[in-house]
């Protein structure tokens, strides 16, 4: 599935994070993050959020995320809602 | 698509941002929120309130507030106030208090202006201090650095050292009492109970009045006698009942709390026994019983006196408020505070309380039952849903057990603060 508008999920309060999803002309895949904790978790947070997308059948998004120090099971829910909102 | 457990949670962040939006597009100022950085799922504590309170207080002595309001939900409890000053320069005076105050890592304030938080990064300044150890909070969050029960009783040793007065404790008290949820028929943050006239801002707004009040038993001289000292002490009481009806626009809030904090308050002045100068102090309420006519009961005080020979809450402190008040006080020191421990605490006294409240609209039998139920829901909190439901059924509303509920509290963490 390709994401073909774009929506938005969560907040830039405390243990959230915000999810951006767009279309990506490119075809592919692309997650932009911002986070406090960058240096330290960027990597797993980016698999978290490449994961979620995945399993719900995206191929091809631009999906940009300002992370606030959320949990993993936020920022799922975070980038379901905002692939729910699509529909 | 099965909603996230979390749903209920991250709706009302997103909804809490909805909120700070209109508020900043109305006033074209910025929004300041302040929330209480408590762990857990329970987030409505006095605890919470206590510091919410406190920094609203401060922020309103020193900064030009323009709209504030105060909303209960799923997040728990939180501040909104609209300032008549630029966002940046206010965001930098909110992190010079989260800094500096000796309770600023127990707090966040975040500043909302077109369409975001200001965030310390954009203005320079470092990521936010873990409440237990010097490591960035996040980092700790996310690696679950320490247990729950570490950072709570971390916050709760952080507020504690904050009580700098006897009226801070009695405060505290008050809010732990009101914001106790679940409470069985009673007000809460998220429900009014039983009750049509009154929700948590009227307790709020009346816990404000009566506040001021509890300082002035501190000028009655002790240089007369018990019965002039209680003569003094009615009076202070009766002006403090006023306002508090004015307050609420004429709803009973606090008139029992108002009768034991004020009686307990002198009695500790009097000796350190407080069981023994309660006792002293009470002596003159005798003399409302020898005055009643048993044919024509003046309160459903005097009716319940005459139909069960209970004295109500003027017995109690008659006898000191023992046994119920040593019972309870042990159970709570028995255990670390916890919200399950203080539902527990508050079961216990309507376990045992010959509540008033209660007599009055099931009577002694009603009285019973309601103890038994109560008795039974202790250390079951699988069974407070259905206590929830047996109270609003039969119109149940402990006010009374409430009441000795604040005062355990505020005896308990008086001692522990050293405050006596």
């Amino acid at each position: 599935m390709n994401i073909t508008q774009t929506t938005q999920a969560g907040t830039l309060e405390s243990n959230d994070i915000l999810v951006t999803l767009k279309p990506n002309p490119e075809g592919t895949i692309e997650i932009h993050l911002q986070s406090v904790v960058l240096k330290q978790f960027g990597k797993q947070i980016k698999a978290i959020i490449l994961s979620t997308l995945q399993n719900h059948g995206i191929t091809s998004c631009l999906c940009e995320c300002e992370d606030k120090g959320a949990l993993d099971h936020v920022i799922i829910a975070r980038v379901e809602s905002a692939i729910q909102r699509q529909l | 698509m099965n909603p996230h457990p979390n749903h209920t949670i991250l709706q009302a962040k997103e909804d809490l941002v909805k909120h700070k939006k209109a508020l900043f597009l109305q006033y074209e100022k910025p929004v300041l929120s302040i929330q209480a950085n408590m762990v857990g799922e329970h987030k409505h504590s006095g605890w919470s309130a206590w510091v919410i309170l406190t920094f609203q207080r401060m922020i309103q002595s020193t900064m030009n507030v323009i709209h504030q309001d105060m909303i209960f939900n799923e997040l728990g409890c939180i501040g909104l106030l609209v300032i008549d000053d630029d966002p940046i320069e206010l965001k930098q005076k909110c992190i010079q208090l989260e800094e500096s105050h000796t309770c600023g890592r127990c707090i966040d304030l975040d500043v909302y202006a077109r369409g975001r938080n200001l965030s310390r990064h954009d203005l320079g300044f470092d990521e936010r201090k873990c409440l237990v150890c010097d490591e960035m909070a996040r980092v700790c969050i996310r690696t679950q650095k320490h247990t729950q029960e570490e950072v709570i009783h971390a916050y709760q040793q952080c507020l504690i050292t904050s009580f700098q007065s006897k009226v801070d404790i009695v405060h505290f008290a008050l809010l732990s009492e009101c914001m106790l949820t679940p409470k069985f028929g009673l007000v809460t943050p998220l429900s009014s109970g039983i009750h049509r006239d009154m929700n948590i801002h009227t307790f709020l707004r009346s816990i404000d009045t009566m506040l001021p009040y509890f300082n002035e038993v501190d000028s009655i001289s002790l240089d007369q006698n018990t019965h002039d000292l209680f003569v003094q002490l009615r009076l202070l009481g009766q002006r403090m009942e006023r306002a508090m009806f004015e307050a609420t626009q004429g709803v009973n809030t606090h008139k029992g709390a108002i009768f034991l904090f004020l009686m307990v308050l002198m009695a500790q002045r009097m000796s350190p026994s407080l069981t023994s100068s309660l006792i002293e102090l009470a002596q003159p309420l005798l003399e409302d019983f020898e005055q009643m006519d048993p044919h024509h009961p003046q309160s459903e005080g005097e009716r319940q006196y005459h139909q069960y020979q209970s004295q109500g809450v003027r017995g109690w402190v008659l006898k000191g408020g023992e046994p119920l008040l040593s019972n309870t006080l042990s159970f709570y020191a028995s255990q670390p505070d916890s919200h399950d421990h203080q539902v527990n605490t508050l079961l216990t006294i309507m376990s045992q309380c010959e509540d008033s409240t209660i007599i009055k609209k099931r009577g002694w039998e009603g009285l019973l039952d309601f103890q038994a139920h109560a008795q039974a829901a202790m250390n079951h909190p699988e069974s407070w849903f259905d206590f929830e439901q047996y109270c609003l059924n039969h119109h149940f509303s402990a006010g009374g057990s409430a009441d000795i509920f604040a005062l355990v509290l505020y005896l308990h963490y008086s001692k522990e603060r050293n405050l006596l």
